[in-house]
């Protein structure tokens, strides 16, 4: 059984690869189906709260001195008539990336900091959640701290709830997240998965590689490569790698160590924000990083290795799915290490503020009524409903302010 | 401040004016809906529809399990494990639901139980849809003495096949860490199942500490005793070792009440772990010496006695997986290579395999068999316990 033959009975194989044009057009089929249920929910909404401002009227007369809100309610009833903005797909994908950024930051950095398979887990697991959510319908600030707890539940690093949102309590912007607020959009999450949480991080390769580069260091110092790594005998290998790499056994292992360090924080970074895990399999962005900072080494040990074996697959196709890997984290490196344009984000953030899905904003209150009404649905009584309805419009209302000021920077 | 005080009283006037409102006719329509279902939700809707739920057939502290099939086909039968929601448990989808979930997802192999499906019922329960096994685990063979015969060629089959679950598990980086004969399942077609992944993990990286507190007592090896932090797929391999000494005695091999009863049962039997014969152990938090005398590593002859029916290839693999140095234990790649799956007998196809209820007239075959081939047992005292010749059919 190979190495390929496993990763294709993966989970993140089977669910969650995808070739360009399917991830293009799966992110617009999930943006014009939430564009359809946010433009349904606003005019469900308008029809309610004209309903209300029109019963309210009625009632304004023998009122106690609330008919000056009531006539800005209206107001705002008839202004809303126009259509809701919606976000472009383009503008979801900027908010998902950011937010991206922004857990990686959060996961890693005090006080939590979580080793990397947390954080990266947690980092695909919010991506691979908004291929088939858009923001509007779940802002990714509410998401965000539940699916970073989830992974830590996933990578066996789990932190007691309570612990857990202290700590978070402890980073600003998420100072107010409650533990209900943590738990309301774990099963909404865990759905969107599809009840698969396992990620395939390139982690184990990076250290594998590096034993293997441990392994020709020695080989060019002494004379004992191990049996079947390499065609070429200690001799070739110091004169081959000396002339494609221009390093000699002195600087070798120092020019590999360098290397190593680079390419940790591309894969720490890059080709998690990236779509890299949903193209390319985990040794694929591995030597894509490589291919990044070292491309000497890499065409080095690649040509030796498939060399080796006249039956492994086309040469030119591996090069070519490594180049376009690599192409796409030079790109988001850049993206990352170039100043994020604030003013965009927040014009995004602004317009999503405005077209927030008035239903799912209350997920606390929605992750409630699930659990109470399990098999008695449309059996609310009428307190229990005005309860809710007085939950969802307070939050409606504060919105934003639920998880903290406005966008913090990453 | 001014405006935030103003924001509040804003808020507070408007929650007052809903209740004003609270006799409006309107207040049934405009509160409560259905919130439109996510392509998620439908998904879940279309996976959930696929299956009938049938009566309930077992329930345990974590999940209750109901026999159900296929909408479209009644006669492929399926489990279906509901976790159950744990009320005292407060962080959400416990982790042995994760870890379940996670690694059942993931391991696709005819020797582990198949996961067919995974939906949530309207309560936000999780239910895990599960291959049907009809014929219990092979705890249950083994405890039968009265109606369920096995020989060599048996034991053969069921422990390649358990190897080659091990194997799969450890080849995808997975520690089983509770593999026990309740834990093995029998397919209708005589398949072993390695099943219950609650305890699993992935492998750690080097110096990433684990806990010691896995495994089912009778079956854990002495380094997670001594509360060792690092340790490998090995692990499982002593399990298996236990699992195949079972099978010889149709009794556990390994047993105790406390976990120290547990140990001392584990020097009494294989020898006492000096530094002599593993080296390093003293180091090991909880390391214990026995008292004197030191029980020495017991010898071949000895578990000949014992195991005798296994032969001496099949000893020298029961000791193998049993060796008290986790270094020196088989891996599961090498227990699947040893010679002992490589000699007569042929292990039995699994379909041929014995099954625990397989019918009076199973049952009334094994009895008569086993009356004619007493006398010939090869090992005097466990050929008793373990026919061989039920083998050779």
């Amino acid at each position: 059984m190979t190495e390929d033959e496993l990763y294709r009975a993966s989970s993140q194989f089977r669910l969650w690869n995808f070739t360009p044009e399917k991830l293009v057009s799966l992110r617009s089929e999930t943006n014009a189906i939430a564009c359809r249920s946010v433009r349904e929910a606003f005019k469900r909404k308008r029809a309610r709260d004209q309903a209300l401002s029109a019963e309210s009227s009625n009632t304004a007369s023998d009122a106690d001195g609330n008919g000056v809100s009531h006539g800005a309610a209206t107001k705002n009833g008839a202004k809303e008539v126009k259509e809701v903005e919606v976000l472009t797909v383009e503008e979801e994908m900027k908010m998902v990336d950011f937010y991206c950024s922004n857990m990686l930051n959060v996961g890693t950095g005090e006080p939590f900091n979580f080793p990397i398979n947390v954080t990266g887990t947690s980092v695909q697991l919010f991506k691979r959640f908004y291929l088939s959510h858009s923001p509007m319908d779940y802002h990714p600030k509410q998401i965000m701290p539940s699916a970073l707890f989830l992974a830590t539940k996933t990578e066996g690093h789990h932190t007691a709830l309570k612990i857990f949102v202290e700590k978070l309590n402890q980073v600003p912007g998420l100072n107010k997240v409650t533990a209900e607020d943590v738990l309301a959009p774990e099963f909404i999450l865990t759905q969107g998965l599809r009840f698969c949480f396992d990620v395939r991080h390139p982690y184990r390769g990076l250290k594998g590689f590096y034993l293997e580069c441990r392994i020709m260091d020695q080989a060019m110092k002494a004379s004992n490569l191990p049996e079947n790594f390499s065609n070429q005998t200690e001799e070739e290998m110091r004169e081959n790698i000396k002339r494609e790499t221009k390093k000699t056994s002195q600087d070798f292992l120092a020019d590999v160590d360098h290397g190593y360090g680079l390419v940790r924080n591309t894969l720490n970074n890059a080709a998690l924000v990236s779509d890299a895990y949903f193209l390319y399999t985990p040794s694929q962005i591995l030597f894509g990083a490589w291919y990044l900072h070292k491309p000497a080494l890499i065409k080095y040990y690649l040509d030796m290795k498939l060399s080796q074996n006249p039956n492994s697959p086309s040469a030119q196709k591996l090069w070519d799915v490594i180049n376009d890997c690599t192409m796409l984290l030079e790109e988001k490196e850049a993206q990352i290490g170039a100043v994020a344009d604030r003013a965009q984000l927040s014009r995004i953030d602004k317009k999503l503020y405005k077209c927030r899905n008035p239903e799912k904003i209350d997920l606390v209150g929605l992750n409630k009524a699930q659990k109470r009404d399990a098999g008695k649905e449309g059996q609310l009584d009428e307190q229990k409903a005005k309860k809710r309805k007085m939950a969802r419009e307070k939050s409606e209302k504060e919105g934003d302010d639920l998880f903290g000021p406005d966008l913090v920077k990453p | 401040m001014a405006k935030l005080q103003e924001k509040t009283l804003t808020l507070l006037s408007n929650n007052k004016s809903t209740i004003s409102t609270a006799n409006s006719p309107f207040s049934d329509t405009s509160n409560d809906y259905a919130p439109p279902a996510d392509l998620a939700a439908a998904l879940n809707e279309q996976e959930k529809h696929k299956y009938i739920r049938l009566k309930q057939i077992g329930s345990g502290t974590y999940a209750n399990v109901y026999k159900g099939h296929l909408r479209a086909d009644p006669s492929s039968l399926v489990a279906i494990k509901k976790m159950k929601v744990q009320t005292d448990y407060k962080e959400g989808l416990s982790m042995d639901s994760i870890r379940e979930i996670k690694f059942l997802q993931e391991l696709s192999h005819p020797n582990i139980i198949a996961l067919h499906s995974v939906f949530s019922s309207k309560d936000q329960n999780i239910n895990l849809v599960i291959e049907f096994m009809p014929h219990g685990d092979l705890e249950m063979v083994i405890k039968d003495h009265d109606h369920v015969a096995y020989g060599l060629a048996d034991v053969k089959a069921w422990m390649g096949m358990l190897g080659r679950a091990t194997w799969f598990c450890h080849e995808n980086f997975v520690l089983h860490r509770d593999i026990k004969p309740s834990n093995v399942l029998i397919a209708a077609d005589g398949q072993l199942k390695l099943s219950d992944f609650g305890l699993a993990r992935s492998f750690a990286d080097p110096y990433q500490p684990m806990t010691h507190l896995v495994i089912t007592n009778w079956y854990r090896p002495p380094e997670l005793f001594y509360k060792a932090k690092y340790y490998s797929g090995v692990v499982d391999v002593w399990s298996c070792g236990c699992v195949l000494a079972q099978l010889v005695l149709r009794s556990a091999y390994i047993h105790g009440e406390t976990d120290m009863q547990v140990l001392d049962a584990i020097v009494q039997a294989l020898g006492q772990p000096t530094e002599e014969n593993w080296p390093g152990v003293s180091k090991l938090e909880n390391y214990v010496m026995m008292k004197p005398p030191t029980r020495p590593l017991t010898s071949k002859a000895e578990m000949m006695n014992l195991f005798g029916t296994l032969g001496p290839v099949g000893v020298d693999l029961l000791m193998a997986m049993l060796a008290l140095d986790p270094r020196k234990r088989l891996t599961s790649k090498q227990v699947l290579e040893h010679e002992f799956f490589k000699i007569a007998p042929r292990p039995t196809k699994a379909a041929d395999l014995p099954k625990k209820g397989g019918g009076e007239k199973q049952a009334a075959e094994d009895l008569k068999r086993k009356a004619t081939l007493l006398g010939e047992g090869r090992g005097g005292k466990v050929a008793k316990k373990l026919d061989f010749g039920a083998a050779r059919r």
